[in-house]
């Protein structure tokens, strides 16, 4: 049997293999454990798991274009073959190492398209039909600051536009809040760790703050699972 | 429906203005292909669009549709007045026939090329546009600026101007929240999901100029490959880690100084006075986009005038104008912005330059080690980001290193390498925890210099004849 003939049966082979195995993964027991092991802490991180689910589709679609790339090398073999015989002949090393290299990084940059193809779809699938709320709940979810959005869902309700609003949290989760909040006013007082009570009424008043937005718990870390849930309170100021 | 029309009104807006304005600088267009006209018209229209809009804003004239339609009809009169060919004869030099005479003369290795390409790109598009904007810094940062800037009509707003106002970073760069802000205005509302169209374009233009200014070198199918190797570049197309579909300024910054890098290495080869027009004016909009383009200007600049000392030929009046050109074009453009910046809040701790002196410098080596060990992991072990990036050009330079370091060749070495430096000096003096800051960030700060590195891996490539294409109808002829 020829060489390239078994390089064409591999591929095929390959192929098939990715296929099967992508139809027959069985993710939900296995990915909690990898992404355990993938975390710098052990910790079950939210993206990452979401990711391994996937990795049966991309087998799969890796699979279907090793298939078609045997099956045009066999209707091609010929001209391979040819190319394959003057590519040994003038070949020196640093020359194969170079292409060698090259062929690796388009091999991986065809797996990185996979991937990104699977999770585009994915991601287009879920998204698809959502109210732009829902999208930004999501959004907020795939941050890692799944709890948060409820702080944004209740302000927006409860706070009108124009206010000026004093965001008590100690987690970067206020930038992202401030966005979905804005145009309303978000200030913090200048003093990290300073709770309501200790702010100057004076300070309030120059900055003609009439909310008090307060963040506690859970998503300080983002991405983490196990984060308690956030734990708010929304305050209208008197005075 | 409407959303659609008025975001793609913008964009034939930006295309209209920058053809214009490559056209007068050009003066032929019948020079340049297709590509190239396109990739730099973009750069120009949005570039041009947005440090226009700041200037309007700088001298208090606010930013609503009708300013907008002002300073683009400002933006097309300005070429057409100052042209002096008749203007519809010289557009159609634009080669459009030369795209259509490419398709039918690709060989299969070509056609495979160009479809890996085009996947890539119709894949950053689809995706682009299938969501909000959703990773961090391209809501808390790029898109509440560009809030701020829709919402106020000026940039003299409380929401960057007031130290209280929450806001991780006030005094960075604006022609992403400006771009961004125009398509607001141009919808009419805000909306984050097709504010995202911006990106692929910048993605799509990198890839088209990074085509184009290899064939002014290279033959086809060469430049294919390496267009394909940059446009498969994971750190371009991951969302994590400042990709095109992140929202962030970091391959816009890529564009901007891939395309000023390359002009001034296309004048060392020419000395015409377009090419350094074309790349001062990329650098202003380097600057404009993140506070890294000012240190990628800084060094071009240096890098320049090093290899042209040790250059024989242009002349020295050439070379004393060159230098000018790209010295003060950037400096001077800028000028509203720099004066506005030291009105704004900065935190201490993000001041960088307020940081640098030998005191800090001298605590910031026993950093040293690993920092080098985090850049030695990030280029040649994170194959996610980078695939064999790393180990193909740290060979290739290795093979050619007489090569590398002589002449014109130094244009593109220099600047990667003491960016490199300037990288790793930053983490030596940061105030922060080195793990917190160097892990996400390396990716986004490396990201900057890749066009110029995969040009670079091209040309090694070329100078090595490590593969050798026919010219012409070609077949992939191996190494």
């Amino acid at each position: 049997m020829k060489k390239i003939h078994i390089f064409i049966s591999l591929l095929f082979l390959g192929g098939i293999l990715g296929i099967v195995l992508g139809c027959l993964a069985d993710v939900s027991r296995t990915a909690p454990v990898a992404a355990k092991l993938l975390s710098h802490d052990g910790v079950l991180i939210g993206k990452t798991l979401y990711k391994l689910k996937l990795i049966p589709w991309m087998l799969i679609l890796c699979g279907l274009e090793m298939l078609i790339v045997s099956v045009l090398l066999f209707l091609k073999r010929n001209g391979v073959r040819r190319w394959a015989t003057s590519f040994r002949l003038k070949t020196s090393m640093p020359k194969m190492v170079a292409f060698g290299l090259l062929t690796c990084y388009f091999l991986f940059s065809i797996v990185v398209l996979n991937f990104l193809i699977v999770t585009g779809g994915a991601d287009f699938f879920r998204y698809k039909g959502l109210s732009y709320m829902e999208k930004i709940e999501k959004g907020f979810i795939d941050s890692g600051y799944r709890d948060s959005f409820k702080v944004v869902k209740a302000s927006l309700g409860q706070i009108p536009e124009d206010a000026g609003i004093l965001l008590i949290c100690e987690s970067d989760v206020k930038y992202i809040i401030n966005y979905y909040l804005y145009p309303r006013k978000i200030y913090e007082y200048p003093t990290e760790n300073v709770g309501l009570t200790e702010v100057p009424t004076a300070w309030l008043q120059d900055k003609k703050i009439r909310y008090v937005v307060e963040v506690k718990g859970g998503d300080i870390q983002p991405n983490r699972m196990d984060s308690d849930s956030t734990r708010f309170i929304i305050k209208r100021l008197s005075y | 429906m409407m959303d659609v029309l008025r975001v793609l009104l913008f964009i034939v807006s930006l295309y209209v203005v920058g053809i214009l304005v490559f056209r007068l600088i050009m003066r032929d267009l019948s020079h340049s292909s297709i590509f190239e006209t396109l990739a730099v018209s973009f750069g120009l229209g949005i570039g041009l669009l947005t440090t226009g809009a700041f200037v309007l804003n700088y001298f208090r004239f606010p930013i609503a549709l009708s300013t907008v339609f002002l300073l683009i009809l400002f933006l097309i009169c300005v070429p057409v007045i100052f042209t002096k060919k008749n203007y519809l004869s010289s557009l159609r030099k634009i080669r459009i026939k030369g795209l259509f005479s490419i398709i039918n003369d690709l060989s299969f290795f070509d056609k495979i090329l160009v479809l890996l390409i085009l996947l890539f790109i119709g894949f950053v598009f689809l995706s682009s546009i299938s969501q909000p904007l959703n990773t961090f810094d391209s809501r808390a940062h790029w898109g509440l600026t560009a809030k701020i800037l829709y919402h106020n009509k000026t940039v003299y707003s409380d929401g960057l101007f007031d130290v209280d106002r929450v806001h991780p970073h006030k005094d960075y760069p604006l022609l992403i929240p400006y771009s961004e802000s125009l398509v607001y205005t141009f919808m009419g509302k805000v909306d984050d999901q097709w504010v995202r169209i911006i990106f692929p374009f910048f993605y799509l233009s990198l890839l088209l100029y990074i085509y184009s200014i290899q064939r002014r070198f290279f033959s086809r199918s060469h430049s294919l490959v390496f267009t394909a190797v940059l446009a498969g570049l994971p750190s371009l197309t991951i969302v994590s880690g400042g990709g095109v579909l992140s929202g962030y300024a970091d391959v816009p910054l890529s564009f901007f100084a891939a395309v000023s890098f390359l002009y001034c290495y296309t004048w060392l080869h020419s000395y015409e006075k377009k090419y350094i027009v074309l790349a001062s004016l990329f650098f202003i909009f380097t600057i404009f986009t993140k506070n890294e383009g000012s240190v990628l200007f800084i060094i071009m600049v240096f890098s320049m005038f090093l290899v042209l000392l040790s250059l024989r030929h242009p002349t020295v009046q050439q070379k004393s104008i060159a230098m000018a050109m790209l010295f003060f074009i950037p400096l001077v453009g800028n000028l509203p912005w720099f004066i506005m910046r030291t009105h704004l809040p900065v935190y201490s701790e993000y001041n960088y330059t307020g940081l640098l002196n030998f005191r800090s410098v001298a605590e910031g080596i026993s950093r040293l080690p690993m920092i080098l060990i985090y850049f030695f992991k990030e280029f040649f072990l994170s194959i996610h980001r980078w695939s064999f990036f790393g180990l193909l050009i740290t060979f290739s330079g290795i093979i050619a290193i007489k090569k590398l370091f002589r002449n014109h060749n130094l244009v593109l070495i220099m600047p990667l390498l003491s960016y490199c430096a300037v990288l790793v000096l930053i983490y030596m003096i940061t105030p922060f925890q080195l793990n917190d800051v160097i892990s996400g960030a390396l990716i986004r700060l490396l990201t900057h210099i890749a066009p110029i590195g995969v040009f670079l891996l091209s040309k090694l490539f070329y100078d090595q004849k490590f593969i050798e294409f026919k010219i012409g109808r070609t077949s992939f002829r191996g190494l």
